[in-house]
């Protein structure tokens, strides 16, 4: 009995609830003083270096026409989403009705791109996409006109690399949502007459329709910000955020601006992402959350 | 049997599938053929076969310095994120739903907000530190950008974890400390192990901070390529992008089969 009495006492004393909130303050502390304290540095920049200012967010807009930056970003990350939902869809759909040991196989083809170096991607689509290359050869000829395409350093090459890079990002979810489906309910309509196509529009689809959404703001999000594939398959010539930002500290020194376009970059990405979890929390009427 | 359970939508969708397969392989393998050319320019097919490239970048001064340093930095930083990641996410496991929430959005939101403004941010302070070219804060800034895959992996772990064996052993008289290093720890070390791969991974092919943390004294291999693909027209980097492939390829089929969940 006395020894009962101790043992309670030792899990009393030892609660794990505040231990456990000593165990976070490591990584605080290196989030906080390498992440935390230098954004909102930036952030201070943003407002002017000396006092108080908004001239900084006045240039942005005014003679850099930064609005016109973001529209294309935001312009070429729809495409992106566009390309990797119509992509993705089919990809997550075969995936989701293979068997176990075929999904393991081909679920390899989606996660080890996912896991290679993004610049050893994009440094071959800078060889496969080249003027003159098979590609701009093929589709010269697909297209009217007859003469190779331009595919590099321009948006399209800009939207074929950044959708090859993003794609995993809408498997995965789409995958999820398809694959934790009830199949009865696909089996019920079935035997209710309709037909395989009937059962793909009225149930399959719609039960997936999370998984598109949740996998389509990832992409977006993460398309919003995206450097290295605009840096390298732009050439330079197709501007937007994160290259515009990388632009003025690198080329122009110019850290109030970067700072100001850095925050309204953030901002609308904060944005998103609470949007992407709002989503992710979303629920079937079943009650089962579809999406991890 | 596929076309009869799943109708024409189903047979399109095998064939825009496939053709998604291979858009998603095609710049991974493009790499194998161009890596083998003997020339001083990339071709397809290959002109003669050779592994000149191979050897030009094993004896590359630079080049070899810049990979050690990307190991160096890759290790560093893969360390820290383990072990900080570890503990950070054992405590959100034991955390208040409202403490989890807000400490996980935190502590992730180094892989959620875009990578460029994490960049500058950091390279304000290094500047005014004098931490540019430091291999020090370039272990520092990628430990931050990989702790969250840590986090993440030592998370599912945790949660696959019966609360009773730590409540049996803290009942028995173990105190927080032992049970964390004689109960939690050895329980869950593969998700630790995974994360530390996927920490390595990450540092190593980092390319956007390390561009600007780099300056002139500590390039890493991903850097050094950057600077490379404009100018370097030879199969250097096809040779060296093989070899990426090829570590990547092996540590993530070693992440992935440590973070697999196993049955009890």
């Amino acid at each position: 009995m006395k020894r009962i009495a101790r043992d309670a006492a030792a899990v009393v004393r030892f609660p794990p609830l505040r231990a456990g909130v000593l165990l976070l303050l490591p990584a605080l502390a290196l989030v906080g003083v390498l992440y935390l304290i230098p954004v909102g540095r930036l952030a201070a920049v943003s407002f002017g270096e000396k006092g108080l200012s908004l001239a900084a967010y006045a240039a942005l807009l005014d003679q850099w026409s930064y609005s016109a930056i973001l529209l294309r970003t935001f312009r070429l990350s729809a495409l992106v989403v566009a390309g990797c939902v119509i992509l993705g869809y089919p990809i997550a759909y075969v995936l989701a009705f293979s068997s176990a040991r075929r999904r393991a196989l081909l679920s390899l083809l989606v996660l080890l791109p996912f896991w290679t170096s993004v610049l050893v991607r994009n440094y071959a689509w800078v060889y496969l996409l080249r003027k003159g290359g098979v590609l701009s050869v093929a589709a010269g000829v697909l297209l009217p006109g007859g003469k190779p395409a331009e595919l590099l350093y321009n948006e399209v090459g800009v939207v074929i690399g950044m959708t090859n890079t993003l794609l995993p990002f809408m498997v995965l979810p789409i995958f999820v949502a398809i694959h934790s489906q009830d199949r009865a309910l696909r089996e019920a309509a079935g035997s209710l007459g309709a037909s395989p196509s009937r059962v793909f529009w009225a149930v399959t689809l719609p039960l997936s329709l999370t998984g598109v959404y949740a996998g389509s703001l990832l992409v977006f999000t993460t398309a919003v910000g995206f450097f290295i594939t605009p840096a390298l398959l732009g050439g330079g010539r197709v501007l937007l955020a994160a290259t515009f930002i990388e632009q003025q500290i690198q080329e122009f020194v110019n850290w109030p601006l970067a700072a100001a376009a850095s925050m309204i970059l953030l901002v609308i990405v904060a944005a998103l992402v609470a949007a992407y979890r709002r989503v992710t929390a979303a629920r079937t009427f079943g009650g089962e959350r579809v999406v991890g | 049997m596929w076309s009869a359970e799943h109708g024409w939508i189903g047979v399109a969708f095998r064939v825009i599938a496939a053709a998604g397969f291979v858009y998603l392989m095609l710049p991974i393998l493009m790499m194998f053929p161009l890596s083998l050319e003997q020339g001083s320019l990339l071709r397809f097919p290959p002109s003669s076969i050779s592994l000149r490239w191979y050897s030009e970048y094993f004896s590359g001064r630079e080049w070899m310095a810049s990979t050690l340093l990307s190991f160096k930095v890759a290790v560093g930083a893969a360390g820290i994120a383990t072990l900080v990641g570890t503990l950070a996410a054992v405590g959100l496991a034991r955390a208040s739903e409202a403490v989890r929430n807000v400490c996980s959005l935190i502590l992730l939101s180094p892989i959620l907000l875009p990578t460029v403004v994490v960049a500058i941010a950091i390279y304000g302070v290094y500047a005014s530190l004098r931490l540019v070219g430091s291999p020090f804060g370039l272990i520092l800034a990628h430990a931050v950008l990989t702790t969250p895959f840590v986090i993440l992996n030592v998370s599912a772990a945790v949660a696959a974890l019966p609360r009773a064996l730590e409540e049996a052993a803290m009942s028995l008289g173990a105190g927080p400390a032992a049970t964390l290093a004689q109960v939690t720890i050895p329980l869950i070390w593969r998700g630790i192990a995974a994360g530390a791969v996927f920490a390595f991974l990450v540092s190593f092919d980092e390319v956007v901070i390390a561009m600007f943390l780099s300056g002139t004294q500590a390039v890493t291999l991903p850097k050094r390529m950057l600077d490379g693909i404009f100018y370097e027209m030879t199969p250097i980097l096809a040779a060296i992008s093989v070899m990426l492939v090829l570590m990547n390829v092996a540590l993530a089929v070693l992440g992935l089969v440590l973070a697999r969940p196993r049955r009890p």
